[in-house]
């Protein structure tokens, strides 16, 4: 039997069987363990293509309704060896092209004097203003981030180095990020299998926070980057993006913005851009977010900028867990987040709607 | 009769107040410097390492309470908050002691802790770094 664990069916049975066990589980004074987890289901109405969260899915949501677009299971353990030395694993069960668990992080990380620390080994690619937390649907308003942004990076973490520095000036907390690494993942492109290989990966990224707001600026550079399967020479990748977000408690707004900008032949240079706001009446968040892709490559050259429009609730339902549900326009234009494409489907580019399910917990 | 029944009502209002104003003192080492609740509030949503921040029991009143005036957010949007640092390996969420006499106890011993308790248990021990009413 080669059946791999299903992440949807590992979620489901940690979140009925485990409902007592929610609080992260500290073993003896240096190990703490905890997870996270989403059931979601999906559906939409078009069965022209299958609709996906992750460019790494081979599969998506059609007019059957689909339990592993955003169905994932999470277990991190910290390990704190001294005020100096400690270590991050986190394992991750999602749909990717097999839905095998992966190692998503294992890094050490040693904290030097003046607000600087340095980490080693597989961590977060530090691309997006959320990046750090895009598989926790407990700590987000939304169902999902919006595809048109971020599903522009196929990965999601790197293997390689990041030295961080951490200050509080008067007001101000700032985080400033500098990564080198490479990451390469395994993705369904244009209807191909295609490996995309960043070999030599650099990112910075910097947070500003004050007050309720948040000011990000991030940005990653990788010479020849080879992406197999699909005829393409290597290319040299530079990616910006600006995000803000603001939350006083009650009223969260937040947008991002990016710019892709690759070698000749720039195949998929883009800019994209989101913006969302929800208000907080007690337990409820009703949300609504607006995204879109301007594709600037000729791969998806003359198409028109791809517009989805989402609205959704989260409910703070019970302790550790939150239950949302989201409707989405998508106009396909780009097809680059559905699968499984039919000719006509690619031919005609229609508006498909699609409603989400899911419930997030922590533990 | 009416006046008394009165009277009665209105003490129990006014000793209810008394009870809600007695307010929350945010208490660190007797050493440390006093704090803004702005301050405060970056170290208890993590965005700052200024101090060390300890939480009281989940179920105790005291914490709700004083997420809401320091932070202005529920318990479940701080439990959101450190979801999100905890699973990208930026912090881990506040220690959490039983009661008042611990939070003292660990503020006593670490300058860089703070917590917070019922005004009504502050003590030599601690200094009052803020007080929310």
């Amino acid at each position: 039997m080669k059946r791999a664990l299903s992440p949807a069916v590992a979620a489901m049975t940690l979140a009925l069987g485990a409902p007592a066990a929610m609080a992260a589980t500290q073993i003896g004074e240096h190990v703490s363990v905890s997870g996270f987890g989403t059931i979601g289901a999906m559906v939409t109405d078009n069965d022209g293509a299958q609709y996906r969260s992750d460019l790494r899915q081979f599969r998506g949501a059609d007019k059957s309704p689909d339990l592993g677009v955003d169905s994932r299971l999470g277990l991190q353990a910290n390990v704190k060896f001294n005020d100096t030395f400690s270590a991050v694993g986190q394992l991750l069960a999602s749909r990717r092209q097999s839905d095998r668990p992966v190692v998503e992080w294992l890094y050490g990380q040693a904290n030097l004097p003046a607000g600087f620390s340095l980490q080693l080994g597989r961590m977060v690619l530090p691309v997006f203003m959320v990046s750090d937390s895009r598989s926790v649907g407990y700590a987000a308003h939304w169902l999902r981030a919006p595809q048109e942004v971020y599903a522009q990076f196929p990965g999601s973490s790197f293997d390689g180095g990041q030295l961080q520095y951490r200050a509080t000036l008067g007001p101000v907390n700032l985080t400033a990020q500098f990564a080198v690494g490479k990451t390469k993942s395994n993705t369904s492109l244009l209807g191909t299998a295609a490996t995309i290989d960043f070999e030599k990966l650099r990112a910075v990224n910097l947070l500003l926070e004050t007050g309720n707001w948040l000011f990000r600026l991030g940005q990653s550079t990788a010479p020849g980057v080879k992406v197999s399967g699909v005829g393409l020479p290597p290319l040299d990748d530079d990616f910006i993006g600006v995000g803000v977000q603001y939350d006083n408690g009650t009223l969260l707004v937040m947008g991002e913005y990016t710019e892709r900008r690759q070698s000749a032949p720039s195949p998929f240079d883009a800019d994209s851009w989101y913006l969302s706001g929800g208000w907080r009446f007690g337990a409820w968040m009703p949300y609504a977010t607006i995204s879109s892709l301007t594709p600037k490559g000729p791969i998806f050259g003359g198409t028109p900028d791809e517009k989805v429009t989402a609205i959704g609730v989260r409910w703070d339902a019970m302790k550790n867990v939150a239950v949302k549900a989201q409707f989405q326009r998508i106009d396909s234009s780009t097809r680059t987040n559905f699968v499984n494409v039919s000719p006509a489907f690619a031919a005609e580019r229609p508006t498909v709607n699609a409603l989400s399910v899911a419930v997030d917990f922590v533990f | 009769m009416k006046l008394h029944a009165f009277a009665a009502g209105l003490a129990l209002a006014l000793g209810s107040l008394g009870a809600a104003a007695a307010g929350i003192a945010v208490v660190g080492h007797p050493g440390a410097a006093a704090m803004s609740k702005e301050q405060i509030a970056d170290v208890y949503l993590g965005k700052s390492q200024a101090a060390t921040p300890l939480d009281q029991a989940e179920s105790a009143p005291i914490r709700a309470e004083f997420y809401t005036k320091a932070t202005g957010r529920d318990l479940a949007q701080v439990k959101a908050t450190w979801s999100r640092l905890t699973f990208s390996g930026k912090g881990q969420p506040p220690k959490e002691l039983p009661d008042a006499a611990a939070v003292k106890k660990a503020v006593a011993a670490d300058p860089k802790a703070i917590g917070y308790i019922d005004k009504a248990a502050v003590d030599a021990s601690v200094k009052v770094l803020l007080s929310l009413d």
